[in-house]
């Protein structure tokens, strides 16, 4: 299994590592003694970071939380555990965490989100017609969604399809083991599924 | 169709932070590592992801492993169910396939509806490597999301997002394939309805998410016969009767569709089968009653190599 070469990934803004680089955990080591060490795994991850957040939270709220998770991370990097090279898992659990106390933010979001599309399977639902759902829409039925799965649920199911981690690496970031992650993403797609088909009946 | 994908696509792509925003942040963390420790302007969080977390994870390990079934690796299905796959795996056996360049994308258009409300059409990109997903958003901009290689990373571990290059590399015997994705769900073969489920739908996104070499193909329909739960069965789609390979998980039932001729892949979709309240709390324009019989389907209308994002065949 090849690892992507440097000029398939030509279009990416700035290469984030290459294998002579160290690793995070090499970096975050080291910053026990010389804390500026840890500005590398901040430039390597802060956007990331920065964009899971603002897909969440809204940008309103991205600048503040994602600066947190640094602080936090950077706080509590003696206990990092060393035998992670790649420190994205433990930066999405802090931020995670923080996001949590944004619940109502959050709700409010989605809430927001899913009114806004919330026409779209009203009118010209007779047999036979088909139409198309826009985007708005679609997105207005994956926020409902969002809204009815539990806290715990949706965790896994963003940080993998958000922060693009491996279920493991969501399973690492939430401190849970992973069959407890699986159970929790497959609920949360299934669910995800469902509402995608857009079951209307019971809709006032 | 895969509702990880559609969920990513769904929200704008974030744009990067502005970069007096970036530096901000790095000034104050500069300033906070060099402060003494009583300036902190964040007081030490040591339950963060620590001690809060550890008590959730031992409380939830212990109702998630409960269920205390023992492994039972029962030999699978039907025989005519078998009959079915045997026959699919034949059939992808003799799939003319020329596998796509590392950075060619995987174009694919399905049509994503139930046969009660609307259809919305979807074109998709997936990099071959794995390295990027593309699609049109609302105002018919191209949308090229390119995954960055993170440091210190092994070869990509397969995840949801796995590219045509990782999949490929997987073993083409049917056991050794098997065996890997119940490593893959979980440590333990055979340990109860969620984790054959898994499994299922790790061989599902495999066949619907991707082109395949025709060997591994044809292993994976021959690994599911091994699968537990897993079904074969018809289903009339569009006047076309259609081949359904599923399973079953508590109240839905996820399915493949192929063609009963070619057996091509021809789609994807979900079956309820058994009323279900998903919950009463609701907000904006989602339900609380789905009934058994209802069914959602991505139909896949084209699937093509090409060599850029947005291009179609």
């Amino acid at each position: 299994m090849a690892q992507p070469s440097a000029n398939s990934l030509q279009e990416q803004p700035k290469v984030l590592a290459t294998p002579d680089e160290p690793s995070d955990a090499v970096l975050i080591e080291r910053s026990l003694r010389r804390p500026e060490r840890f500005e590398v795994v901040f430039d390597r991850h802060f956007d990331a970071i920065h964009g899971y957040v603002a897909r969440r939270l809204g940008r309103g709220l991205a600048d503040d939380v994602a600066s947190e998770t640094f602080l936090i991370a950077f706080d509590c990097r003696a206990r990092y555990e060393l035998g992670q090279p790649d420190a994205a898992p433990w930066l999405y659990g802090i931020a995670s965490n923080l996001i949590a106390r944004h619940r109502r933010a959050e709700v409010r979001r989605y809430r927001a989100l899913a009114r806004a599309g919330g026409e779209d399977t009203v009118e010209g639902h007779s047999e036979g017609v088909a139409r198309r759902l826009d985007a708005q829409a679609l997105r207005a039925r994956l926020a409902a969604a969002l809204l009815d799965l539990k806290a715990r649920d949706r965790e896994v199911l963003l940080l993998v399809a958000w922060a693009q981690l491996s279920l493991e690496e969501a399973a690492r970031a939430l401190g849970v083991p992973a069959g407890t992650a699986r159970s929790r993403l497959h609920r949360a797609r299934a669910k995800t599924r469902l509402a995608l088909a857009g079951e209307t009946k019971g809709e006032s | 169709m895969n509702e990880l994908d559609i969920l990513r696509d769904a929200w704008p792509v974030p744009e990067p932070p502005p970069e007096r925003a970036r530096e901000r942040v790095r000034a104050d963390l500069l300033a906070h590592s060099t402060a003494r420790p009583r300036r902190r302007r964040f007081p030490r969080r040591a339950a963060i992801g620590g001690v809060a977390t550890a008590i959730a994870a031992g409380l939830v390990a212990v109702q998630n492993l409960g269920d205390g079934r023992s492994p039972s690796p029962v030999p699978a299905i039907p025989v005519a169910s078998a009959a079915v796959l045997e026959a699919a795996a034949r059939a992808a056996e003799d799939d003319p396939f020329t596998a796509p360049r590392a950075d060619q994308w995987i174009y694919m258009k399905e049509d994503f509806g139930s046969d009660e409300v609307p259809e919305m059409r979807q074109e998709r990109w997936r990099r071959a490597d794995g390295g990027g997903v593309a699609f049109y958003d609302e105002s018919g901009r191209l949308q090229v999301e390119m995954l960055r290689p993170r440091a210190g990373r092994k070869p990509v571990p397969f995840g949801p997002l796995a590219g045509y290059q990782q999949i490929a590399a997987l073993p083409t015997d049917p056991d050794e394939l098997r065996r890997w994705a119940y490593d893959l769900t979980d440590d333990i073969e055979g340990a109860g309805s969620t984790g054959h489920a898994e499994v299922y739908s790790v061989f599902e996104g495999m066949v619907s998410d991707n082109v395949l070499p025709p060997d591994l193909k044809a292993a994976i329909f021959r690994a599911l016969k091994q699968v537990p739960g897993v079904t074969v069965d018809t289903v009339e789609v569009n006047g076309r009767r259609v081949y359904t390979l599923g399973h079953t998980d508590d109240w839905l039932r996820q399915e493949l569709l192929l063609d009963t001729e070619s057996y091509d892949y021809v789609g994807q979709s979900g079956t309820v089968v058994r009323d279900t309240t998903i919950t009463p709390e609701k907000a904006g324009n989602s339900t609380g009653e789905i009934k058994a019989g209802d069914r959602a389907a991505a139909m896949r209308l084209v699937t093509a190599v090409v060599d850029e994002p947005g291009q179609r065949p």
